[in-house]
């Protein structure tokens, strides 16, 4: 089983998939955090990084569509993936014009799930490492060295 | 009850009806996600080891193997179920007529299997969208093919193609059964007369044909722009 590290935010009004699948990711070295409501996971993103978050899209509450949303203006750097049942050609060009990352439909083959983490992973890397290098670029440019 | 009122009445049934099945067709792919994931895990976990008996592996290898095998038929049907719910969405929209084809073609392919007909397919890749009525459209194809196979004698075969020509697509039906086939101006069949009806209201022009063979062919000229 092919194993790699990234951190992880599934949010999910199902309890047993949540579970199964949050098993299923941690024994690929995923660290997993769950969330059965978008309030709870806007609760969550506060204080926590995560590589990448799994957002369902029809939920009680606050949908998953304006979890989306509240997510992306908390954070604009965030890698969201929307993986739902509830997947239609109008709420999938919503949810990309919103800023998400991609629109998975369940149910969904783990493999492509994890190829997209990990592509998410990789596109936060070059973000952060981005926003540094302007950062010190800011620095220099401001102490005139 | 007047004309108008019958027929505000059965466009809200339908809009209804659409509504209950999309609804049901995403519940539907819930519930299979949650089995899916339910079998991978009994795969990841016997990957790991939790069992030492060889021989109780591979049976749990099978079983979960036609777990897999059913998940994905079932996750196709739900797939067309709710690609034909929301075609009620929004009367008029963008739509793949190939892809209308072969949704049409699973859902008649019950009705084919009883009767052991076979259908050839030949559908010209990279068509243009087409604007129009999708849900209408699709009532059309599936009455006419479904009165097509009732007329037809078992092991009959009926061929579907879809071509472009000019600013058109065309979709022909062919089939050996001219007397189950023929929508003439007299008919007063409910559903020749709301084929007439449905296509007239799409623009959708029809011509019937016996070819060489003796065949019937049914083409629908449908226009890109």
């Amino acid at each position: 089983m092919k194993k790699f590290a990234a951190n992880v935010l599934l949010i999910d009004d199902e309890e047993q998939f949540l579970k199964v699948l949050e098993e299923r990711l941690e024994t690929r070295g995923l660290k997993v955090n769950t969330a059965t409501s978008g309030e709870d996971a806007l609760a969550l993103v506060d204080d926590r990084n995560f590589d990448a978050i799994i957002l369902d899209l029809a939920m009680p509450g606050i949908d998953g569509i304006e979890t989306l949303k509240l997510l992306k203006e908390k954070n604009p750097d965030l890698e969201i993936i929307m993986l739902t049942g509830h997947a239609t050609v109008q709420k999938g060009i919503e949810a990309m014009k919103l800023g998400a990352e991609d629109f998975l439909e369940k149910p969904v083959d783990l493999s492509v799930l994890l190829k997209r983490i990990s592509e998410a992973k990789n596109k936060r890397i070059l973000i952060l490492e981005k926003k540094s290098q302007e950062a010190i670029n800011k620095i220099i440019q401001s102490k005139a060295w | 009850m007047t004309d108008n009122n019958e027929n505000i009445l059965r466009d809200c049934q339908l809009a209804s009806l659409g509504k209950m099945l999309a609804g049901y067709s995403h519940e539907l792919k819930n519930h299979l996600a949650i089995i899916n994931e339910s079998a991978g895990l009994m795969g990841d976990l016997l990957e790991m080891g939790i069992i030492d008996d060889e021989q109780a592996i591979q049976r749990f290898k099978k079983i979960i193997s036609v777990i897999e095998e059913r998940i994905n038929q079932a996750n196709t049907m739900a797939k067309h179920m709710n690609s034909f719910a929301h075609k009620m969405d929004i009367p008029d929209s963008n739509f793949d007529v190939n892809q209308l084809l072969n949704e049409e073609l699973a859902f008649l392919d019950r009705f084919f299997w009883i009767k052991n007909v076979s259908v050839q397919k030949k559908l010209q890749s990279e068509l243009p969208a087409v604007c129009n009525n999708p849900s209408l459209l699709q009532f059309v194809i599936f009455t006419y093919i479904h009165k097509i196979v009732a007329g037809i004698e078992s092991g009959g075969e009926i061929a579907l193609s879809s071509q472009m020509q000019g600013q058109n697509i065309l979709i022909s039906i062919d089939a050996p059964n001219l007397s189950a086939l023929t929508i003439d101006q007299d008919s007063c069949s409910p559903d020749a007369a709301a084929i007439k009806y449905a296509l007239n209201k799409m623009g959708i022009a029809i011509m019937e044909e016996t070819l060489a063979d003796g065949r019937h062919k049914t083409t629908l000229t449908i226009p890109t722009r």
